[in-house]
């Protein structure tokens, strides 16, 4: 699949995305320091493409789990 | 005594002394620490399996697992895990399709007589950073287990077990990557209903049992049972302790995780190194709540090491499955090589050809076979499709790119393949290396047969 890379807003280093998920509202995890963070451009309507998203019917906070330490940090 | 991980260990230390490699020294898995010292093993062409005897876990506590790895690097520990003498490919082959023919129905165990169930921590007590989980690669998203996932199809009819990396994400849940096989397909089933699907997680078990996961095996055939005919003998399985009689674990296992994945639900997981060497992207996967895990005194976790040769020869059940199709297709097939073709979608096939076609023929049976596979390229039986210079040497020497090459569009592809660009679409090719029938074409150079019944000892001092 075609990838795109970001950088996390704590660490500032680097990591790779599956590019289906540019634009979509889904929390991203830094591999370095283990940051959950929204990218900042989450405006795009509709589902993304993938075998993950076949079941789903809308995309929010409800979807994404998110482990305890991730809610205080996103946002 | 039923076959287990303990007894696996028996037999390799007496088939290859000095195995396993036993690390007394304190490791931290969760540090790369583990990683480091198998990638050097490896580097040195060391390949023997290693226990960690003293680990950490997640919270930097000593734990009472140990660490078992490098136990499918060479085909040495397949042939063992497969109780056969030789190693060689081909029989190797041979070994594992007629082993994995010979099913044998389960049997059910009580739990008294399940080492597996001799400690049990449930859901209220249980906390995953208790385990000692390694982290692989720089850049993977987090520890990873490389489990084998059991689950059963939802008419109850069908054991399903498969390989599916998890990834460590708090005290009760992980991150399942699933491929669009059997037990994604379960799930969709599942969750279309709100349901969620009961899993179990098998941390450590035989060898065979372990590598009867990757099979290639179609929706009508009990993967339980399949894995008894590579044991040779039936799976003793009990009730888990949350599902009960809905599923049924391993009784001889190491350590088992109870959970379900969770329905409307996901989790971010990845990066993750493959076994294509590369690390395959953060994408958006499905979630595991885990319910109970339970485990044998001393428990010995086993982890494949992901994107290194450990990773790539484990999927020999895969290799052994697409030479039967080729075969079948093609009699005159005499080896393939997946696994040692010089790439994670290369498949080399020699065979004695007796019309052309044949290679095509055979080809498009490997094809059809796995979506593993993108390139094949077709040698003569005279060459060996586990030397990349023998495939090599005949693609200089035999192909015109304008005859001898097939480009295939819109194949499925394997969403693992770093250059994909949609994630099951793909391309492939196929290219026929084989000298032609229907032409004169040179013979190979060598030297007379009866010249080399000179012995080079009878000239030379030569050790």
């Amino acid at each position: 699949m075609d990838v795109y890379f970001l950088n996390c807003p704590q660490c500032k280093k680097n990591f790779h995305c599956d590019a289906n998920l540019r634009g979509f509202a889904i929390p991203r995890h830094c591999p370095h320091c283990d940051h959950y963070f929204y990218a900042e451009e989450d405006k795009a309507k509709g589902m993304p493409r993938g075998t993950a998203f076949r079941s789903l019917t809308r995309i929010d906070a409800e979807t994404f789990y998110l482990p305890e330490k991730a809610e205080k940090k996103h946002g | 005594m039923a076959k287990d991980l303990r007894r696996w260990l028996t037999d390799l230390g007496k088939r290859f002394p000095g195995e396993p490699i036993r690390v007394n020294r304190l490791v931290h898995p969760e540090s790369f620490e583990v990683s480091s010292l198998l990638y050097q093993l490896e580097k040195r062409g060391n390949h023997a399996a290693v226990l960690f005897e003293k680990v950490t876990n997640l919270k930097g506590e000593s734990s009472e697992f140990s660490i078992l790895a490098h136990t499918f690097i060479n085909r040495d520990k397949i042939a063992l895990s497969l109780d056969s003498e030789d190693s060689s490919r081909a029989t190797l082959f041979e070994k594992y399709l007629i082993k994995s023919r010979e099913k044998k129905k389960i049997k059910v165990v009580d739990p008294e007589d399940a080492p597996v169930k001799e400690f049990i921590h449930r859901e209220e007590a249980l906390d995953l950073a208790d385990l000692p989980i390694m982290r692989h690669n720089f850049m993977d998203g987090g520890p990873y287990l490389t489990p084998v996932v059991i689950a059963r199809s939802p008419e109850g009819d069908r054991y399903n077990t498969s390989w599916n990396r998890m990834m460590y994400i708090d005290s009760h849940h992980l991150a399942i990557y699933m491929s669009p096989r059997h037990l994604w397909a379960y799930f969709q089933d599942l969750e279309a209903k709100g349901e969620p699907m009961p899993i179990g997680i098998v941390l450590g078990h035989h060898m065979a049992f372990m590598l009867s996961a990757s099979s290639l095996t179609s929706l009508d055939e009990d993967e339980y049972e399949a894995a008894g005919g590579l044991l040779g003998e039936s799976l003793r399985v009990v009730p888990s302790e949350t599902y009960g009689d809905r599923l049924l674990i391993p009784a001889d296992a190491e350590i088992v995780l109870e959970g379900e994945i969770v329905p409307k639900k996901r989790t971010i997981e990845g990066p993750f190194g493959e076994f294509t060497f590369y690390l395959g992207a953060q994408r958006v996967s499905w979630l595991v709540r885990v319910r109970a895990i339970t485990h044998r005194s001393q428990p010995i976790l086993h982890f494949v090491y992901g994107a290194h040769l450990d990773h790539l020869r484990a999927h020999f059940p895969i290799e052994a499955s697409i030479y039967q199709r080729v075969k079948q297709a093609v009699p005159g097939v005499k080896d393939v090589s997946w696994l040692e073709s010089g790439g994670s979608f290369h498949l080399a096939i020699s065979l004695k050809k007796r019309t052309e076609g044949e290679p095509m023929r055979a080809a498009m049976a490997a094809l059809s076979a796995s979506n593993f596979i993108k390139h094949v390229f077709v040698i003569d039986d005279d060459l060996d499709p586990g030397n990349p210079g023998d495939v090599m040497w005949a693609v200089a020497t035999c192909v015109q790119s304008d005859t001898s090459i097939t480009l295939l569009k819109n194949i499925q592809g394997q969403l693992l393949d770093p250059s994909i660009r949609q994630e099951t679409k793909g391309a492939g090719m196929i290219i026929d290396a084989t000298r032609p029938l229907d032409r004169p074409f040179p013979p190979r150079a060598d030297v007379p047969p009866e010249a080399l019944k000179l012995r080079l000892e009878d000239y030379i001092n030569i050790k």
